[in-house]
C-alpha cells in the first residue's frame, strides 16, 4: 500500500482548487475558485484550518511571496500540491468513480 | 491600518506571525469593510484555536484539570497566608494602638480593602498565573489549554447548578446556570491573558 492519506470531502475540494489555480493559489483565489466551482462558500477559518492540515499531512507546501502594497505590505502565502497530494487526490477520485460506475441515481440526468 | 495590526496580533496567538500576516492580507483583500474584516478574523482565530484543542483533547483536558487543582491550591494557600497575615497585623495593631475585635473587620474601609485584595488575588492573579502555568506545559499551542479549561469550568458549573438548584424551580435553575456560565467565561479572561503572555514570549524568541 503506497503512503497516501485519506482525504475528507473539503480537503479534496481544496486540493483540486489549488491544482486548478497553478502558481496563483493563495487564500483569496482558492476561496474564490471554490465558490465559483462548487457554489459553496467556505468560511475563511475552515479554509485556513484545512490548508494547515493539508500541509501538516505533507500533501501541499506553502511559500511566502513578496509583500504587496495592496495588502498593507503583507505577503501572500502561495500553495502548491506535491506528488503525495496528487497521488492522494487521484486515489480518492478513483474510489468515487468506482463507486459511481454503473450506478444510476434516481432523478439525476447522467452524461 | 491599526485594525489590521491588531488583527494580526490576535491571529498570531494561534498561528505563526508570518501566517497571521498573510491571513490578514487575504482578509483585507477579500473584505469590503471593517465589520467583515473582524468577522473573518474572529472566525479564523476560533477555527485555528479549536483545531489546536481537537488535535489532543484528552491531554489538554488533563492539563486543564491539573490547572484547576492548582488554582484551588493557590486560592487556599492565599486564603491561609492572608488569614495569618491579618492575625499578625491585628496583633501588631493591638499592641500599638488598641486590641482588634472581629467587629473591626466589618468596618467599611477594612472590608473594602479585603474585598479588593481577595478580588485581585482570586479573580485576576491566580487565573493569570494558572494560564501561564498551563501555557508553558503546552508548547506550540499555548492557548489550547484555555479552551480545555473553559470546557471543564462549564462542566463543573453545570454539575454544581444541577446538584444544588434542581430542587428549586426549573426557571431558576436555568437562570443560575446561565449566570454561572457567564461568570466562568469572565474568569477565563485573565487565564487567557496569562497564556497569551507566554505565547508572545515564545514567538518573540
Amino acid at each position: 500500500m503506497p503512503d497516501v492519506q485519506t482525504l475528507g470531502e473539503f480537503e479534496q475540494i481544496v486540493l483540486l482548487a489549488i491544482l486548478r489555480l497553478g502558481e496563483n493559489a493563495y487564500g483569496v483565489t482558492i476561496r474564490e475558485e471554490i465558490i465559483a466551482r462548487t457554489e459553496r462558500e467556505p468560511s475563511p477559518g475552515a479554509l485556513y484550518v484545512t490548508l494547515d492540515r493539508l500541509e501538516e499531512k505533507g500533501l501541499v507546501r506553502s511559500q511566502f511571496g513578496d509583500p504587496t502594497p495592496q495588502r498593507g505590505g503583507r505577503a501572500k502565502r502561495f500553495f502548491s500540491v506535491n506528488a503525495k497530494g496528487v497521488e492522494s487526490i487521484a486515489r480518492a477520485q478513483r474510489s468515487y468513480q468506482r463507486l459511481m460506475k454503473g450506478l444510476k441515481l434516481p432523478g439525476v440526468a447522467h452524461a | 491600518m491599526r485594525n489590521a495590526q491588531l488583527a494580526e496580533w490576535i491571529l498570531s496567538l494561534v498561528t505563526s506571525p508570518e501566517r497571521a500576516a498573510a491571513t490578514v492580507g487575504d482578509l483585507l483583500e477579500n473584505t469590503s469593510g471593517l465589520g467583515t474584516l473582524w468577522f473573518g478574523v474572529l472566525r479564523t482565530a476560533v477555527s485555528l484555536l479549536w483545531r489546536e484543542f481537537s488535535e489532543d483533547p484528552a491531554n489538554l483536558m488533563g492539563l486543564a484539570f491539573r490547572g484547576f487543582l492548582l488554582e484551588l491550591g493557590m486560592m487556599l494557600g492565599i486564603a491561609l497566608v492572608s488569614i495569618i497575615a491579618f492575625v499578625i497585623l491585628g496583633l501588631i495593631a493591638g499592641l500599638m494602638w488598641h486590641p482588634m475585635t472581629p467587629a473591626d473587620f466589618t468596618r467599611p474601609a477594612i472590608a473594602a480593602t479585603a474585598w479588593v485584595y481577595f478580588g485581585l488575588a482570586f479573580w485576576i492573579l491566580v487565573p493569570l498565573q494558572v494560564g501561564r502555568w498551563m501555557a508553558r506545559r503546552s508548547p506550540g499551542r499555548e492557548l489550547a489549554p484555555i479552551v480545555a479549561s473553559t470546557i471543564l469550568s462549564f462542566v463543573v458549573a453545570t454539575a454544581a447548578s444541577m446538584f444544588w438548584d434542581m430542587q428549586d424551580n426549573f426557571f431558576h435553575f436555568i437562570l443560575r446556570l446561565v449566570l454561572a456560565l457567564a461568570w466562568n467565561i469572565l474568569l477565563q479572561i485573565p487565564m487567557f491573558a496569562g497564556a497569551a503572555w507566554v505565547r508572545k514570549k515564545q514567538t518573540s524568541r
